[in-house]
C-alpha cells in the first residue's frame, strides 16, 4: 500500500462530493487510488477501452441521477477533447476528470512529452477549466471546490495530479 | 441479406410500447427517427460525439440500475466505439438494451460503405464481448418481438437491425430537436423518478 497521503484524501474528496462512479484508464500513478477505491463500497470502478468512452460514461452518469469522475493520464485527455466539446461542453453536462501529469518533472518516456507539454493551453484553448494539485494539503479544499464549480455551475473541470504530488512522500 | 428494416417504422413501433424507459438517441438519423416517432421526456437526444450513444446509456444503467436504458446507434457510430462493446460485456449491466441500425454506410454523408458492408458481423463482435443476449433481426415484425423480449428478460441486450437505406424524403426535425437538445433536466428528473418509484 502507497505510503502517500494524497490518494486517501482524493478519494475522501470524492465521496464527500457525491461521486460515486469512477471510469478509468489506469496509470502509475493513479494505482493506489484505483486500489484504496476497490475496497471502498461507495464506488464503483469502471475499467475503460480508451479515455473518450469515459466521457459519454461519466456524463450518462449525471444524466441518471449520480456522478462520476473519469480518471485518466494527460495522454488520454488528447484522446477525448472532442468529445468534451460537443457532448459534456455543447450540452451543459457537468464532467469531472482527474488527470495524472505526464511528460512534465521526472518524465522518462519521451513520446509523454508533446502533448503533456502543451496540456495547459490545450485546456484554455478548448475552455475547460483545470485545477493543478501539487501538494498533499491542497487535496481536501480544491478537489471540494473544483466539484462544486463542476456539477453545479454544469461545466467540465479538470484536476491536475501534478508530477510534484506524486514525489511527495507525505 | 437483404436490409429490409426501415428505421423510422422500427421506431415508431419502439415508441408504441415504451413506458418508463429511458433512451439515448445517437446523432443523425437515430435522433431525427426516434423525435419523429413522438418525443417524451425519457429521450435524450445526442448531436455529436459520434460513437458515444451505447457509452452514455451505459452510464445512465449504472447509476438507475432500476431504470430499462435504451441506446440506438447506427454501424458508423459503433465502429467508432467498438470498445463500448467490451465495456458493456465486462460491467453486464441487466438494464441495457443495445440497438444498432446497420445499414452498412455512412448514410447521412452520402452512404458511403462501412465496414458491415463487406466484413465486420456487428453481432457477432457484441457476442464476442460476452453480451450473450445479441440478436440480428431482419424484418419489422423480428425487430418487435426481440424488443418485447430485451425490455422484459435481463440483459445486457444487443439487438442488431438490417436496416434499409434512408428515404430522401425523410424529415429532419433540426428546430425541434435544437430546443430539446439541450433540455437535459427532463431526463435526469425521469431517470430519478425510476429510481424512487422502484423503492
Amino acid at each position: 500500500m502507497s505510503e502517500q497521503v494524497w490518494p486517501q484524501r482524493l478519494l475522501d474528496a470524492l465521496a464527500d462530493a457525491g461521486v460515486g462512479l469512477l471510469p478509468y484508464v489506469p496509470d502509475g500513478v493513479l494505482a493506489p487510488v484505483l486500489e484504496l477505491a476497490a475496497a471502498r463500497p461507495e464506488f464503483t470502478l469502471v475499467p475503460l477501452t480508451r479515455e473518450e468512452e469515459g466521457v459519454g460514461i461519466a456524463c450518462g452518469a449525471f444524466l441518471g441521477g449520480g456522478r462520476a469522475a473519469l480518471l485518466l493520464q494527460t495522454s488520454g485527455m488528447g484522446n477525448s477533447l472532442n468529445a468534451i466539446g460537443s457532448l459534456a461542453m455543447a450540452q451543459r453536462i457537468p464532467l469531472l476528470m482527474v488527470v495524472t501529469e505526464r511528460g512534465g518533472l521526472g518524465e522518462t518516456v519521451s513520446t509523454q512529452i508533446p502533448f503533456g507539454a502543451a496540456l495547459r493551453r490545450v485546456l484554455d484553448a478548448v475552455g475547460i477549466c483545470w485545477h493543478e494539485i501539487t501538494e498533499p494539503r491542497q487535496v481536501a479544499g480544491v478537489v471540494a471546490g473544483a466539484a462544486q464549480q463542476c456539477f453545479v455551475s454544469r461545466v467540465p473541470v479538470v484536476l491536475l495530479l501534478s508530477a510534484r504530488l506524486s514525489l511527495e512522500s507525505a | 441479406m437483404a436490409a429490409t428494416v426501415d428505421r423510422a417504422a422500427a421506431l415508431q413501433r419502439l415508441r408504441a410500447r415504451l413506458r418508463d424507459e429511458l433512451v439515448v438517441a445517437a446523432l443523425g438519423n437515430p435522433a431525427y427517427d426516434l423525435f419523429n416517432a413522438g418525443d417524451r421526456p425519457q429521450h435524450f437526444y445526442m448531436w455529436g460525439a459520434m460513437g458515444l450513444a451505447p457509452s452514455v446509456a451505459l452510464g445512465v444503467a449504472l447509476t438507475a440500475p432500476e431504470a430499462t436504458v435504451i441506446a440506438l446507434e447506427g454501424d458508423g457510430g459503433l465502429l467508432m466505439n467498438l470498445g463500448s462493446l467490451a465495456t458493456i460485456g465486462a460491467t453486464a449491466p441487466a438494464n441495457l438494451v443495445l440497438v444498432v441500425f446497420d445499414n452498412a454506410a455512412w448514410d447521412l454523408t452520402g452512404g458511403q460503405p462501412t465496414a458491415t458492408a463487406s466484413s465486420t458481423d456487428l453481432a457477432a463482435v457484441a457476442h464476442g464481448c460476452g453480451i450473450a443476449q445479441t440478436r440480428r433481426v431482419a424484418t419489422l415484425d423480428d425487430f418487435d418481438a426481440a424488443m418485447a423480449e430485451a425490455l422484459s428478460a435481463p440483459g445486457p441486450w444487443c439487438v442488431v437491425v438490417d436496416t434499409a437505406p434512408t428515404p430522401r424524403d425523410r424529415v429532419k426535425p433540426l428546430v425541434a430537436l435544437r430546443r430539446r437538445f439541450v433540455a437535459v433536466d427532463d431526463f435526469i428528473d425521469a431517470a430519478v423518478a425510476s429510481a424512487e418509484s422502484a423503492t
